[in-house]
C-alpha cells in the first residue's frame, strides 16, 4: 500500500521549473530526498505539505488529495523544516495550546514527556533556543500526534552528530510499525545511507534518479584507473569522470561492467559518490 | 471553531503589543485630566484608535516562515482568513470598550458630562471596522510578510488618518454647534437607525472582505 503518491508534479516559477516529479513510497519506509541546493527539494516538499500551490500533478497522502479535505491531508503530515517555525515570542505552553487545538490526534501527554524527555526550558521564548533545542521542539510537536507521514527538509543541518544520531533512531522508531513513512531531504548523505530505503535524486527541478537505495548501489561502480587506459566506448558508459592525482575516478552503471578491463579498479560506490558523480555529469552535458 | 483558534494564535503572537494597550490606555486617562480642551470623546475616539492599530498586529509579527506555519495546521483557508478578521473585529470591541471606560473615567473624574451617544458610537465602531477590513484586504492581497518598514506604515496611516479626521469633525462641531445641530435636525433625528445601518455595512464589508481575501490566498506560497 503506498503512502505517498506523487505525481507529474510541477510548479513554474520565473527562474526556476520544477518538473514531472513522479514517485510513490508505501508504508513503513523511509525515502531520502537529494540534490544540490537549487535543486528543487525543499519546492518539492513545500509542495507535498501544500505550503506552496503545484502549477501541475498530483499529490495524495494515504489516498487523500489535499483538496479533497485539507484538514485529513494536513493531520495525516509531520514537517520539519530547516527553518524554525513556531513564532518566536511563542513559549512550550503556546505550542502546546496550539497543537492541542488543532490536532485531534494530538497528545498532551506525549507531548509533555518529549519535552521533559529533552529538557527543553518552558521558561524561555523560542528565540532563545539554541538550535538543537527548535530541532527538538518541531520533533516534539509531531511525534505527540498520530501523523502518517514525516516531511523533513534538511531538519538535521547544523545539528551535532549525537543529536543527529538521536533523530535519526527517533525517524527507525517512527516507521517501526510498518504503517507510517519518512520523506527526508538532507545534504547529509551518510544519514541517508543509514536508513533511507528509496532514494530519490533531482537536479535543477528534473529527476536524475529514483530507486531502492539497495538497488542503486548494486547498479553502480565506482571505477578507478588511468586516464590513458579509457576506450571510447567506456568513456560515454562511464558517468561524471572526474580527474585525481590517480587517475580518474567515475561512476558506471552495472549493466555495462562488461566494458571494465583488468587495468581498471571497482568498487562498491557510496550514495554520495554516486550523487556527486551524476551532478557532475549533469553539469557537463 | 477552529478560526476561533486561529484568532486565538493571533492574540499569543500579539500579546506583548496587546499589554502595551492597557499601558497606553492609563497614560491617555492621566493625560485627558491635565489636558484642557479635550472633550470625553477624545479618549472614545482614542480606544477606537489604538484598536485600529493593534488589529494589524499579527500581520507585523508575520515573517514567511510563521506564515507558514498557520499554513501547516489542518483547516481551511477560509478558516484561517476568517480567524483573522475575528481577531479584528474582537480587538475592535476591545477598543471601543477601553474608549468608553477611558470616557467613563475622565466625566468620573471631572464631573463633565460628555457620554459618548449611542448613535457617535456605532458609526464610529463601523468606520473603524471597514477601516480594519481595508488594512486586512490590502495585507493579504499586496503585503503579508513583506518588509517591517512598510507594514509599520501601512499599519499606522489608516488608523493615524482616523483620529486626526474624527478630532477634527469634534473640534468643527464644538466651534460651530448651530450647524451640526442643523445637519441632524436635516437627517430627521433619526440617528439611532443610521447608526445601525452604518454598522449592518460595515459587517457587510467586512464579509466581502474575508472572501476576497479567502480567494487571494487560496492560491498563495508561503
Amino acid at each position: 500500500m503506498e503512502l505517498l503518491e506523487v505525481r507529474n508534479l510541477s510548479k513554474y516559477y520565473k527562474t526556476f521549473r520544477l518538473e514531472n516529479i513522479t514517485f510513490t513510497l508505501p508504508k513503513g519506509y523511509i525515502m531520502g530526498y537529494v540534490g544540490q541546493n537549487g535543486a528543487g527539494k525543499s519546492t518539492t516538499l513545500n509542495l507535498i505539505t501544500n505550503i506552496c500551490r503545484s502549477s501541475s500533478g498530483e499529490v495524495h497522502v494515504n489516498g487523500i488529495a489535499c483538496d479533497e479535505d485539507e484538514s485529513r491531508y494536513k493531520e495525516a503530515i509531520g514537517y520539519i523544516g530547516d527553518e524554525f517555525y513556531f513564532p518566536d515570542n511563542f513559549k512550550i505552553r503556546h505550542v502546546r495550546s496550539v497543537l492541542k487545538d488543532f490536532y485531534k490526534s494530538f497528545s498532551t501527554g506525549k507531548f509533555d514527556e518529549l519535552v521533559g524527555r529533552w529538557k527543553l526550558d518552558r521558561r524561555l521564548e523560542l528565540k532563545d533556543f539554541s538550535q538543537g533545542m527548535k530541532v527538538k521542539l518541531m520533533f516534539a510537536s509531531v511525534l505527540a500526534r498520530d501523523t502518517k507521514l514525516l516531511v523533513l527538509d534538511e531538519a538535521t543541518n547544523g545539528l551535532d552528530p549525537v543529536v543527529r544520531a538521536e533523530i535519526l533512531k527517533i525517524l527507525q522508531a517512527y516507521i517501526a510499525d510498518g504503517e507510517r513513512s519518512v520523506i527526508f531531504s538532507t545534504h547529509i548523505l551518510s544519514d541517508l545511507e543509514q536508513i533511507a530505503d528509496y532514494i530519490y535524486f533531482i537536479h535543477e527541478g528534473k529527476t536524475v534518479l529514483y530507486d531502492a537505495k539497495d538497488e542503486l548501489l548494486e547498479n553502480h561502480l565506482l571505477v578507478k584507473g588511468e586516464r590513458r587506459a579509457l576506450y571510447p566506448e567506456l568513456s560515454r558508459a562511464l558517468i561524471g569522470i572526474t580527474d585525481n592525482a590517480y587517475g580518474f575516478e567515475a561512476i558506471l552503471t552495472g549493466d555495462k561492467a562488461g566494458l571494465l578491463t583488468n587495468e581498471f579498479h571497482f568498487e562498491k560506490p557510496t550514495i554520495d559518490q554516486i550523487v556527486i558523480h551524476y551532478i557532475k555529469e549533469r553539469e557537463e552535458q | 471553531m477552529k478560526a476561533l483558534y486561529f484568532a486565538k494564535i493571533d492574540y499569543m503572537r500579539a500579546r506583548t503589543q496587546l499589554y502595551m494597550l492597557l499601558v497606553i490606555t492609563v497614560v491617555v486617562i492621566v493625560i485627558m485630566q491635565v489636558g484642557t480642551n479635550v472633550t470625553g470623546l477624545a479618549g472614545f475616539m482614542y480606544g477606537v484608535f489604538l484598536a485600529i492599530i493593534f488589529s494589524t498586529a499579527p500581520f507585523g509579527n508575520c515573517t514567511r516562515k510563521d506564515a507558514g506555519f498557520q499554513q501547516l495546521l489542518p483547516a481551511t483557508t477560509l478558516q484561517r482568513v476568517l480567524g483573522r478578521f475575528l481577531f479584528g473585529l474582537s480587538l475592535l470591541f476591545v477598543g471601543t470598550g477601553i474608549g468608553l471606560i477611558t470616557t467613563t473615567v475622565y466625566c468620573l473624574m471631572t464631573g463633565k458630562q460628555e457620554m459618548v451617544p449611542l448613535p457617535v458610537c456605532l458609526i464610529t465602531f463601523a468606520v473603524a471596522l471597514v477601516v480594519i477590513t481595508v488594512q486586512y484586504i490590502f495585507f493579504y492581497l499586496v503585503g503579508e510578510s513583506k518588509g517591517a518598514q512598510f507594514l509599520s506604515l501601512v499599519r499606522m496611516i489608516p488608523g493615524m488618518c482616523f483620529f486626526f479626521v474624527s478630532i477634527k469633525v469634534m473640534g468643527a462641531v464644538q466651534q460651530d454647534p448651530a450647524t451640526a445641530v442643523k445637519i441632524i435636525e436635516k437627517i430627521g433625528g433619526n440617528l439611532d437607525s443610521i447608526g445601525w445601518g452604518s454598522v449592518a455595512l460595515a459587517v457587510l464589508v467586512m464579509t466581502a472582505g474575508i472572501l476576497l481575501c479567502t480567494r487571494a490566498t487560496a492560491k498563495k506560497d508561503y
